[in-house]
């Protein structure tokens, strides 16, 4: 029997919105499994009620059901596994785990290794046990498995053209397309479609979801009436962000509803005064930390973690900043524009210029900001060459004017200038300082990643700049380098 | 109407005939018998069985047609009615390529299922000579697992000369034939082939594919020793004829009349349809149904589908399928799949998706990255807050000016949700994870949508264009002009 029409009138008025869905699902799906379909798919885009109600509806049904979540499987032998036991222990049958177990073993040498040794575990457990109950096996969130799960996806289909199985349906929820192994075997569809935003607010509406767990409120007829006018300010406030998902506005609902009433539980405000209440709370609910999900904390988030700061770069010593900017410099720029970027040759910058001017109606690859794609690799000798001319032309400790100098009047200004020079042009760093431990050291602090290779002396390891804009321009700042002279532009 | 609305039918009786035809439309083809094209391939199914059984011929065929055109149902029936003539004297073993996936796992299924039909067939005892010391066919090992199948074939032979009545043969139903022509040397078609040509036993392979070109793949040395036998089903090739074999599923069938209280219901139910279908004077929706069905995907199972809903709408007051419901199933079906992709979407997601999108377009490159789609965003939303308020010029424009409506701009941080929420639903593929081969398959290495984490600036391609959404989007949507560039 399908259900009565008592029944289903009962579901849809405890379930709002979803009156087709329902008919269809009890059409197809049945406590008579020779008029039900043996499988069907019921699938819909983000949580729209998909799993609740068929769960509702087969409880409703009265059979016995298996409902495996497939997005905590991690592989499909574990799926196949979840199945084999969970229909067993659903059965009734005493001791069903252990039979199934014992079958698996015995047959397969393990359980649930494959598709084959699924079906046909199964099929001998029921004959074993001559099962004859009718049951639905629910494959919730079939497609979000963690391993592929298109290949059995087919023989699922046809586990009743396979088996001797007759009284065993599949319902396969999903949230995404079919795949192509299934396409064309004409399986039932249910789509579930999107609530529209007034759908929302009745469906909230109606279930009363959070208390002020204080009898005197809750108790209290306005109380009603307050959670009414919450749940459609919230789906107000938030519609544009969650869409219809269902998932997100309930956990929004209870994530504001704690802070929010806090004024009427110390007696504030009066239960009948949601507006006061409101507006006491607006700063509260314009915060985007509502529905940011981030777990990254930044600076000024929360008011703890001030002090920890952005850990490790404001405090790198100089020259460390300089190799960072440098990386940063060598992953963001093509490798072709390093004469125009930090030669002073200057006719490479007019012949450059001159091919740039010329004007191109269509946007090309070059007109993409690169600081907004992905890093490049680098060679670790290109880095030290960037970081040398920069270090030469802006580092303070070489570019300051000896004011003193000039006042001691040598003898051979000149020449003393022509040593400078020479002394500048043929500098570099790494004489200095131990670069390579401080590279070693932004290595080990995760600034800078290389390429997969395993050998460190390997000739071919690449380097990649790990560091995003916003945190080396305050580096920049703090050096007072003007790295956007320095980035490729047109 | 007339006639059916005066007939007064019992609750017992509705529901006799609602399950009978829901199990119709559930199951395979009901009542195919009365299909013409039908009947002929199972009268040449079911020859090449007999050949088989009843004269200990080996034979070799191939099934070939396209989904739903009823295969598996003229296999099923035929070989019901060899089990009610034949009893005892054959076996038979199925698999499919969808579930045995390799040559090992068909091996043992085989071992297997001769196991069971062994004992089955013990039971009725009925002499043997299959049995090799009590011992069953599996093997832990699948050499000792093969060698002892082909050695119990081969020790037929020599029962045979004995008493050649007791002989069983073997009926190999092979269904997704062409996924075993995958393995390049294909030793279990092969070693199947070969015995139905050269065992004493009589063994029948039937190979069942949706493939026409199935006997191409098979190699030079397996296709040698196949019959070239093929039976083709095929798709009804005119509405009539569609017509006449999709109306065979919701028939009651004739000799069930007994059954009913009032076998004038049964008559008038299978008289129903064909009212609907030629009879009605305005155009009904079941026969919109049917055309509909016809010139698009000519499935006589989807067709099944869209009506078990209204056959299981009957009830005593309303004994027959109110023509209203026929069109219930097809109409909350999802034509598009990228279009409820967009219609499940939020106003910052889809905002999100039209800045990509704008990006694509002017860029002309396929693949994009969170950072590129922002910043396109950002600038798309600040034209579109100025547009909005500038766009009310003269009269107006003194009293609107008072209420600048912005919308909001989200930041990053939580726009980047929404990617991977993009992500998830397919929106967004991994870049370089389709590509076509020179021969034009399509060809997808990604692994989509496993991906949980989605970074800032990996690259991604984008499934939709700006026209498509601009086709997906109502009219009043106020963001409907940002879809022009």
């Amino acid at each position: 029997m399908v259900l009565s029409e008592n029944q289903t009138n009962a579901l849809k008025t405890s379930i709002l919105c979803r009156d087709t869905e329902i008919d269809l699902l009890n059409a197809f799906v049945s406590e008579n499994a020779e008029v039900s379909a043996p499988a069907i798919v019921v699938h819909g885009y983000k949580s729209n009620g998909k799993t609740f109600i068929v769960n509702r509806f087969l409880e409703t049904l009265g059979v016995k059901k298996t409902v495996i979540k497939c997005d905590e499987c991690i592989t499909r032998k574990i799926l196949l596994q979840r199945c084999l036991r969970g229909i067993a222990s659903d059965t009734g049958i005493p001791n069903a785990i252990q039979s199934i177990n014992d079958t698996g073993r015995l047959k397969q040498g393990s359980l649930g290794e494959s598709l084959y040794s699924f079906l046909t575990t199964l099929d001998s457990f029921f004959k074993e046990n001559n099962y004859k109950d009718r049951h639905v096996l629910v494959l919730d969130r079939f497609d979000q498995c963690i391993e592929s799960t298109d290949e059995i996806y087919g023989g699922f289909i046809r586990l009743q053209e396979q088996t001797k199985i007759r009284n065993l349906s599949i319902i396969f929820i999903t949230s995404s397309d079919d795949p192509k192994e299934i396409i064309t075997t004409s399986v039932p569809h249910i789509y579930f479609r999107s609530y529209e935003e007034h759908e929302v607010i009745q469906i909230l509406q109606m279930n009363r979801l959070c208390s002020f767990g204080d009898p005197e409120f809750d108790d209290n007829p306005a109380s009603e009436e307050f959670w009414m006018r919450y749940a459609k300010m919230i789906v107000d406030l938030y519609f544009v962000y969650t869409g219809s998902d269902m998932n997100l506005l309930i956990n929004i609902c209870f994530k504001l509803w704690d802070r929010f009433v806090e004024k009427v539980i110390d007696r504030t405000y009066d239960l009948t005064e949601f507006v006061r209440v409101y507006r006491h709370n607006s700063s509260l609910l314009e915060d985007e930390n509502i529905i940011n999900n981030s777990r990254v904390k930044t600076v000024g988030d929360f008011e703890v973690d001030k002090s920890a700061g952005s850990a490790g770069v404001d405090d790198l010593p100089v020259h460390s900043k300089y190799v960072l900017i440098a990386s940063y410099l060598a992953s963001f720029n093509s490798q072709k524009d390093d004469m125009h970027n930090f030669s002073k040759i200057k006719a490479v910058k007019y012949k450059k210029r001159a091919t740039t001017s010329a004007k191109r109606s269509h946007l090309t690859k070059g007109d993409i900001d690169s600081r907004l794609l992905s890093p490049n690799y680098f060679d670790l000798e290109r880095l030290l060459a960037i970081l040398s001319v920069i270090y030469r032309t802006n580092a303070t400790s070489l570019n300051t004017m000896d004011t003193e100098e000039i006042l001691n009047f040598h003898d051979d200004p000149a020449i003393r200038e022509e040593k400078k020079e020479i002394e500048r042009t043929k500098f570099t760093l790494s004489r200095n300082t131990d670069l390579y431990s401080q590279i070693a050291t932004l290595f080990s602090l995760g600034l800078i990643s290389k390429s997969a290779s395993s050998d460190i002396l390997g000739a071919r390891v690449r380097w990649r700049c790990n560091v995003s804009w916003t945190k080396i321009q305050s580096i920049a700042k703090d050096l007072q380098f003007p790295i956007i002279d320095y980035l490729q532009k047109e | 109407m007339g006639k059916f609305d005066e007939c007064q039918v019992s609750s017992g009786d509705v529901r006799r005939v609602r399950d009978q035809i829901m199990h119709q439309l559930s199951g395979g083809f009901a009542n195919f018998g009365h299909s013409k094209q039908l009947k002929e391939k199972f009268n040449e199914l079911y020859m090449l069985f007999e050949h088989t059984v009843n004269d200990k011929e080996g034979h070799s065929a191939l099934l070939i047609g396209p989904r739903s055109t009823g295969k598996t149902t003229i296999i099923n029936k035929a070989l019901e009615e060899l089990e009610s003539k034949y009893s005892g004297q054959f076996l038979t073993i199925r698999l499919n390529a969808t579930i045995h996936s390799d040559d090992g796992i068909a091996l043992r299924e085989i071992a297997r299922q001769l196991d069971e039909e062994v004992k089955r067939i013990n039971a009725f005892q009925v002499e043997l000579e299959y049995q090799l010391d009590n011992t069953n066919f599996e093997q832990r090992s699948i050499n000792d697992t093969f060698a002892n199948i082909l050695l119990s074939l081969d020790n037929n032979m020599h029962s045979e000369q004995d008493e050649a009545s007791t002989t069983i043969s073997i009926i190999f139903v092979i269904e997704e034939f062409e996924k075993f022509t995958n393995n390049n040397k294909q030793t279990l078609l092969y070693n199947l082939f070969d015995l139905s040509q050269s065992s004493s036993t009589a063994v029948c392979v039937l190979g069942v594919s949706t493939k026409v070109t199935t006997r191409e793949l098979l190699e030079r040395r397996v296709r040698s020793r196949f019959s070239q036998r093929i039976i083709t089903t095929s798709k009804s090739s005119s509405l009539e004829e569609f017509w006449t074999d999709a109306k065979l599923g919701l028939l009651f069938d004739e000799s069930l009349f007994n059954s009913l209280d009032n076998a004038e219901y049964g008559k008038l139910w299978n008289s129903y349809f064909e009212f609907l279908f030629n009879e009605c004077a305005q155009v009904t929706n079941f026969r919109k149904l049917v055309f509909q069905n016809y010139y698009t995907v000519k499935n006589i199972k989807d067709f099944y589908n869209s009506c078990m809903f209204a056959v299981s709408q009957i009830h005593s007051s309303a004994p027959f399928p109110s023509d209203m419901v026929f069109s219930k199933y097809l109409n909350s079906q999802l034509s598009n799949c990228v279009q409820g992709i967009v219609r499940s979407l939020s106003t910052s997601e889809l905002l999100l998706t039209i800045a990509a999108a704008r990006w694509v377009e002017k860029y002309e490159l396929q693949a994009i990255n969170f950072n590129l789609a922002y910043a396109e965003y950002k600038s798309m939303m600040k034209n579109y807050n100025l547009n909005t308020t500038s766009g009310s010029t003269g009269l107006d424009s003194k009293m609107i000016s008072n209420f600048r409506i912005n919308h909001k701009l989200f930041s990053s941080k939580i726009l980047r949700t929404c990617w991977e929420s993009l992500y998830k639903l397919g929106l967004l593929l991994d870049s370089g994870g389709i590509t076509t081969n020179n021969e034009g398959h399509i060809i997808t290495n990604a692994n989509l949508n496993k991906n949980l984490i989605i970074e800032e600036n990996k690259m991604v391609q984008l499934d939709i264009t700006l026209d498509e959404i601009s086709t997906f989007m109502d009219d009043h949507n106020a963001f409907k002009r940002l879809t022009k560039l």
